[in-house]
């Protein structure tokens, strides 16, 4: 379980239980995971030259958190990357707006943050992209298994 | 099963890098 999930379920459950009926321990078997060693400030440029090379048809890009996702999500409409964005200050109606729109090919990029994108129905991507690396490699695997598909 | 996965990373996030390929039992860096 994520420590933010673990931390958030400590303050507002009374007495919880956890009963962990599956670990899994690695992201399944056939998908490419590639590392990019990048400084922190050339990230967002990197990043857009990745899109603007249409490699990448469509991807859900993951960052640590609310502020980032919308200073990325910015910094993509100025490079003209069409992408929405999806994080636990956004309201409902925001997400929803977020979500149909990237599922429905009129934004190409979903930029989201870990908690909010756990609840949200998106499977099998072209592409997922760790903008930040996940502080839980739970989270890495949970998020690198959106772009699982059949072959 | 396919897909691609890319992780940008800074020198401060080496520590959870490691942790992840700990995690996963394979490093992912060349």
């Amino acid at each position: 379980m994520p420590r933010e999930i673990a931390t958030l379920a400590q303050e507002m459950l009374r007495d919880p239980v956890t009963i962990n009926l599956e670990r899994k321990s690695a992201p399944a078997i056939g998908i490419t995971q590639a590392v990019y060693p990048v400084g922190r400030e050339l990230k967002s440029a990197l990043l857009a030259e990745l899109l603007k090379r249409d490699i990448i048809a469509d991807a859900i890009v993951f960052t640590r958190t609310k502020h980032r996702a919308n200073r990325l999500a910015d910094y993509l409409d100025r490079q003209g990357i069409s992408n929405a964005r999806i994080h636990g200050n956004r309201s409902q109606s925001q997400r929803t707006a977020a979500l149909q729109g990237f599922k429905a090919g009129r934004h190409r990029i979903l930029v989201a943050t870990d908690i909010v994108a756990r609840g949200i129905d998106v499977e099998e991507l072209g592409h997922v992209i760790n903008f930040d690396v996940p502080q839980d490699p739970d989270a890495y695997i949970h998020r690198v298994g959106r772009t699982a598909r059949p072959r | 099963m396919t897909g691609d996965a890319f992780t940008l990373v800074s020198p401060d996030e080496e520590p959870d890098m490691r942790a992840i390929e700990r995690a996963i039992g394979k490093p992912l860096r060349a």
